[in-house]
């Protein structure tokens, strides 16, 4: 028995001489002629321990991994780095992109110890922000974890084996990426690997599948989506004929023109009396007359309009809420012969307001009719709703916003922050987060007046601060920190959390250069 | 001296400290803000104006705001400017509460050095002799009953052991804090975590009661000892020698020590921060241990990756390793070369075994490895290989940052060794040192 294993049975239980270890520590021990066996064992035991830490052997099976590919980009200068290293430890998610996409644009890339925190994000946009800076490090380093996967096929070229394999083997969200990607690299051969697969794809997927056409679209997918148009899903329906309605003389959008004419005509108001109403806008400037449809056939059906509506919405209202969805706006124009404006102001005159400008609204949101979204928020603004029309009023409000030309939105915008009340159903917040950043100089500076003098923009300092354009900054910085009568340390407290993100966005501007 | 953001870091009592630190490290805040040779200074807006003081030569700070944490948020604040964004600190005259505020701490400084220099008052001999002669008697007693029950162990064999729990070493070693042996009741203590642990654990149980027995041994021979091994073992049963009589009469080494590296033990309300030095042109190694309860500050200074000119008083050894500052002049600065280290496994190894053989209980070494290659094993496990493919396992689950400022290539690297795993604590690699310990992942 090794000398350990003496002390599991105790040396009690032990015949015959004491056990050794069989080490030059033997003759040792022996000599001090210890009188009593247990200390006998027991500084052959000390003994041994120590002779064993002494005597510890390495391990020569370990490999070295292969060494990294050198790095193509120079790393940020120390004072970059410094921000770098703040801004991916915590803070805004927003101001990390920005300082990703700078550091792109700079042909920099991340310095080596900050490249497993990059390869941590698990948000998308940063990690499409991160991707072009990782360079070979940051891509021989995601190959040690299955988590950092997403990085490993962000460098640029053609679709490659690998983007296939994903294609057809990988999770879903991968599939849906690697599809993306070779959208964007060769259009029409994404389209074909879809077409390769639709038959086992399961409806919901299918859904999901179709909005990577949307990159990319062109008349040659209109095969493709019109024999989508068969399936037997209303969803996947309905998201192909938004692609074929954004297509230029398609099929759909003919067939949709040639529906919807009949059901709207204008006529503009005559006399000189009824010009002067409507430009000091008592009164539309014409009558517009509305005749939904009585009843549908199947093709409707086949082109995405659903045969029954939703809760609330009746069954002529929604058929025609849904063939003026697919429609460009720019038609009505042409067509009744009127500006976006008196045709909404005309559309809420009568008793089909709601069904009209929520197509008209759906419609200017898939095809980007920046000059309708103006008019048609103002329209939702001005009207009051309750229950099931109330919410589809808060989600046109925010759907249109983004479509408007720049212009426009931030004078809608800024014309909230003096009446906050009448936002509603939106908040100010929302808004201003759907405003294109960076803002105007116009738009900031209205805004910095209103946040020197005011208390009730708290929740907006965040925002305001990522929007804020760089020339801005210094005005921004000089906001007095000390706070006015009332609003006391909460007000103090919002005024430095937005100069802390102005200031973290001056110098990364400074140490950044773009 | 410019200090790197994870140095400032280093210093915060707590990752709240710097978290709200960096929020303040704006200059919208501040007002006056300035630098000389000696200090950094600036006025901070919360909720109130803050004097904020900060002297260079050891990193002391001074803050008007009430916060009981040190350094608190805004001497973090300042130091976090000024590392990062020098040209917002600029040069300027300092102001009237800066030059006061040093020149009382120089007053105080020269107070306590001659405090130190000047003898202490003998105390009466003839009760200090009796109080020794005393303690050593109850040692003695308290060692021969902790001999007899270690042979009890061993005679009826240590599988009983499991079933006995933790009460039977908290017995014992409450019973040697009586005996006023408080190091080894330490020891018995931390091999009550043995039992189950393993499946070798016995086995483990008995090389570490084995290593109990020599020490035990040592003691009843302690005349017979070399006069720093005698020192050692009475150290290792718990005589202490004060911080006082230490830089008095300790060994005193003065040399330029780099700080290899450092990390944060906390130990319930008190914190132990133990910091690795070695002195560049001494080659001597030095362990300093400094004590700081709940958020309070550690008494000096100590930013890895630096060299400070100082003097070490080192504690009496025959491998002295245990070290305090007696003395420091200067500040400190960066270190941009190479470390200074073993060339591989095999030989840092061999110091290893050298060390052992002149202190026989020594638990941990500082290990610096020159042109490692940090890699992940099969088997999952942790390691860095040298030149030769010898390789030490690493201590913690995952080192990525190390593995990332490799990048597959050798580097230079500095961590505590404790006969199993080695703990990276800082690495340089292109002639920058990177903090490994607390740094963020």
């Amino acid at each position: 028995m090794s000398f350990l294993d003496v002390a599991v049975l105790g040396t009690a239980r032990q015949q015959g001489e004491t056990p050794v270890t069989g080490t030059p520590l033997d003759p040792l021990v022996d000599a001090l002629a210890l009188p009593e066996r247990e200390r006998n064992v027991l500084l052959r035991a000390g003994s041994l321990a120590v002779y064993r830490r002494a005597g510890s052997r390495p391990r020569t099976d370990v490999e070295r991994p292969a060494a990294a590919p050198p790095d193509r980009l120079p790393v940020p200068p120390p004072a970059a780095v410094r921000l770098l290293a703040d801004l991916i430890a915590g803070g805004e998610k927003d101001l990390l992109r920005e300082a990703l996409e700078r550091l792109a644009r700079a042909s920099w890339r991340l310095p080596p110890v900050l490249l497993p925190a990059a390869l941590s994000l698990l948000d998308k946009r940063l990690r499409g922000a991160a991707a072009p800076v990782l360079d070979e490090r940051g891509r021989w380093l995601a190959r040690f974890r299955p988590e950092w996967a997403w990085a490993l096929h962000t460098a640029a070229g053609e679709p490659g084996v690998e983007d296939e394999r994903v294609w057809l083997e990988g999770a879903f969200p991968e599939r849906v990426a690697a599809l993306a990607r070779v959208r964007g690299l060769d259009a029409p051969h994404a389209r074909e690997w879809l077409d390769l697969v639709w038959a086992q794809e399961a409806a919901e997927r299918r859904a999901d599948l179709l909005v990577t056409l949307e990159a990319g679209l062109s008349g040659d997918d209109e095969v493709f989506l019109e024999r989508v148009l068969d399936d037997r899903s209303q969803l996947v329906r309905a998201a192909a004929a938004a692609l074929l309605a954004k297509l230029p003389g398609s099929g759909l959008g003919r067939r949709m023109v040639q529906r919807a004419d009949g059901l709207l005509s204008y006529s503009a108001a005559t006399g000189a009396w009824a010009r002067v109403k409507s430009r000091i806008r008592v009164a539309p400037a014409g009558v517009l007359a509305v005749t939904p449809p009585k009843a549908i056939d199947k093709s409707w059906e086949r082109d995405g309009i659903s045969a029954k509506p939703p809760k609330g919405l009746g069954e002529r209202a929604h058929w025609l809420a849904g063939v003026l969805s697919l429609i460009p706006p720019a038609h009505w124009v042409k067509r009744l012969g009127a500006a976006p404006a008196d045709l909404v102001a005309a559309a809420w005159a009568g008793d089909w307001g709601f069904p009209v400008t929520l197509g008209w609204s759906r419609a200017a949101a898939l095809h980007r009719a920046a000059p309708w979204a103006g008019a048609l928020w103002d329209g939702w603004r001005g009207a009051t709703l309750k229950g099931m029309q109330a919410s589809v009023q808060r989600e046109m409000l925010l759907a249109l916003l983004p479509v408007m030309a720049r212009q426009d939105a931030e004078a809608r915008a800024l014309a909230l922050i003096d009446d906050a009340a009448a936002a509603a159903p939106v908040g100010l917040r929302e808004v201003l987060e759907l405003l294109p950043a960076p803002w105007s100089e116009d738009a900031a500076r209205a805004y910095l007046d209103a946040l020197a003098e005011r208390d009730t923009l708290s929740d907006t300092v965040t925002v305001a601060a990522l929007g804020l354009p760089p020339t801005c900054f210094a005005r921004a910085l000089e906001l007095p920190q000390d706070a006015p009568a009332e609003g006391g340390a909460s007000r103090r407290k919002h005024i430095q959390t937005f100069t802390a993100i102005v200031e973290l966005r001056r110098r990364l501007h400074e140490e950044i250069p773009a | 001296m410019d200090l790197s953001l994870d140095q400032v870091t280093a210093l915060a009592p707590d990752a709240n400290a710097a978290a709200a630190a960096k929020k303040l490290a704006q200059p919208a805040v501040w007002k006056n803000l300035g630098r000389s040779a000696q200090a950094l200074w600036g006025e901070c807006q919360g909720s109130a104006l803050y004097q904020v003081r900060v002297d260079l030569a050891d990193l002391a700070s001074k803050c008007s705001c009430p916060s009981r944490k040190l350094p608190c948020k805004h001497s973090l604040a300042l130091l976090y400017l000024a590392a990062g964004q020098r040209d917002r600190v600029p040069e300027a005259d300092p102001p009237g509460w800066l030059t006061e505020w040093l020149a009382r701490r120089a007053e105080t400084a020269a107070k306590k050095q001659k405090k130190a220099a000047a003898a202490p008052a003998a105390p009466d001999p003839a009760a200090q002799a009796r109080r020794a002669e005393r303690r050593l008697e109850r040692v003695a007693e308290g060692l021969d009953a902790l001999d007899l029950w270690m042979s009890d162990l061993v005679r009826n064999g240590l599988g009983a052991v499991e079933t006995q729990g933790s009460d039977l070493w908290e017995r014992q070693a409450a019973r040697l804090v009586d005996a006023q042996v408080p190091a080894v009741a330490s020891r018995v203590r931390r091999m009550a975590e043995i039992p189950r642990s393993s499946p070798d654990w016995p086995q483990r149980l008995l090389l570490e009661l084995g290593r109990l027995a020599l020490l035990t041994h040592a003691f009843r021979r302690l005349d017979t000892l070399e006069p720093e091994l005698g020192e050692e073992v009475r150290q290792l049963l718990g005589w202490t020698v004060s911080r006082e009589e230490l830089a008095a009469r300790g060994e005193r080494v003065p040399d330029e020590w780099l700080v290899l590296g450092q990390w944060v033990d906390e130990d319930g309300r008190l914190r132990v921060q133990r910091n690795w030095l070695r002195g560049t042109a001494t080659g001597r190694d030095a362990l300093v241990l400094q004590f700081a309860p709940g958020t309070g500050p550690f008494p000096e200074t100590l930013v890895p990756g630096t060299r400070i000119t100082a003097d070490l008083a080192f504690w009496p050894s025959t491998y002295p390793l245990r070290a305090l500052v007696a003395e420091r002049r200067g500040g400190a600065s960066p270190w941009t070369r190479p470390l200074p280290g073993h060339a591989g496994v095999g030989d840092f190894l061999a110091a290893v075994a050298n060390a052992l053989a002149r202190q026989p209980w020594v638990e941990h070494f500082p290990c610096v490895l020159r042109d490692v290659t940090p890699a992940v094993a099969a088997d999952g496990t942790w390691h860095v290989v040298d030149r030769a493919g010898e390789s030490l396992p690493l201590k913690g689950a995952e080192h990525w940052r190390l593995l990332a400022l490799s990048g597959g290539a050798p580097l230079d690297l500095a961590g505590e060794w404790d006969g199993d795993r080695l703990l990276p604590l800082g690495a340089v690699v292109l002639e920058q040192y990177e903090v490994l310990w607390g740094a963020r992942p």
